[in-house]
């Protein structure tokens, strides 16, 4: 069956995953009036940290970032310490199955999402997703060219390919360069 | 080569020491935000800097060792550029990967001009720690704007 039929979603796995994805990108919205500090504390408490330790991660005193935490909750409406961590990593984290109507056929991917990016987890390693609010074409769900390529499958001969390419790139811009001093070098001294 | 071209090629000599100090400074500075990639550029950079100066100061620029520092950076840079989610570290491992073969292709007196291999080897430096720098701040600017990065590819044994 076709995932969209007349401007509808009529397969019902496409149908979840973009409510799914509508749900993250409403709390995102939610997140987004939090600075990068307090959203840096709220990582840190999505991943079950006590004060103490975020305080000590951060330099900062365990007061300090207590402190952070309750601006924080009365941002978010009052929001329990818990359910806060929880909102941030339901947020920032996701694991969505792509249907297989998409070119990322049935692959399990964990899907971050924020305002301008969302990256995605895939087998074949990290993938940068354009996300659906970012602008034209974006409802593809496409990894960037580069980034599949530098992280996809035998990203490794890739790397090294590239490594040893722009060691060549360097060597001939080094003689170029070297040889235009020395060229320099005769105009502006020629008896030196 | 001319005076002219040879006194640029002794100035990195003195830039050795400048690019210790800042990467010293700097070390604690980025520290903190840095990724585990960022940090293991940074140890490295850092050792080849300290290296150069000792090597400079006690060893008297003894091209053997200044062979020896490169290629254990590069040889450490190595694998962190092929496993890294980040572009950057591929520039640096290039850059040593360059340095290493002057020097050893100047060890093996198979280069005309030992001062232009220095300038190129210190040139080659200086593009490392530039490609650090600018690797460090797109790194800390995707941070900050909330996305977590990971510092590494997830199916490494995929290849």
């Amino acid at each position: 069956m076709a995932p969209f039929q007349n401007g509808f979603v009529t397969s019902p796995r496409l149908g979840y995953s973009l409510i799914q994805m509508a749900d993250v990108l409403e709390q995102a919205a939610l997140l987004d009036r939090l600075t990068a500090k307090q959203k840096e504390v709220l990582g840190y408490i999505s991943d079950g940290l006590t004060s103490k330790e975020i305080g000590r991660k951060l330099g900062i005193s365990e007061s300090a970032v207590n402190q952070r935490i309750e601006t924080i909750r009365q941002r978010l409406g009052g929001m329990p310490r818990a359910q806060i961590g929880r909102l941030y990593r339901r947020q920032s984290t996701l694991m969505i199955t792509i249907p297989p109507s998409n070119s990322l056929t049935g692959k399990t991917i964990q899907l971050q999402a924020s305002r301008k990016r969302a990256q995605a987890w895939s087998s074949e390693g990290v993938v940068d997703l354009a996300a659906p609010d970012a602008g034209e074409g974006n409802d593809k769900l496409q990894p960037s060219n580069f980034s599949s390529i530098w992280n996809g499958p035998g990203a490794i001969w890739v790397r090294l390919g590239a490594i040893v390419a722009m060691a060549f790139g360097m060597i001939a811009a080094g003689v170029l360069l070297l040889d235009l001093i020395d060229k320099l070098a005769r105009l502006l001294a020629p008896n030196a | 080569m001319s005076g002219f071209a040879q006194s640029l090629a002794d100035l990195p000599n003195h830039q050795s020491g400048l690019l210790a100090v800042f990467l010293l400074y700097g070390l604690p500075l980025s520290w903190r935000s840095a990724g585990p990639p960022e940090r293991a550029a940074l140890l490295t950079l850092t050792g080849i800097a300290a290296m150069d100066l000792l090597v400079l100061l006690y060893a008297n620029g003894s091209a053997l060792l200044h062979l020896v520092a490169d290629g254990l950076a590069l040889s450490w840079m190595l694998p962190v550029a092929l496993r890294a989610n980040r572009f950057y570290p591929a520039v640096i491992a290039a850059a040593l990967l360059v340095a290493v073969l002057a020097q050893l292709l100047n060890l093996l007196g198979l280069t005309r001009d030992a001062g232009s291999v220095t300038f190129l080897v210190n040139g080659l430096h200086l593009l490392a720690v530039l490609a650090l720098l600018g690797g460090s701040l797109v790194h800390r600017r995707i941070v900050a704007e909330g996305a977590r990065r990971p510092a590494w590819r997830i199916s490494l044994s995929q290849g």
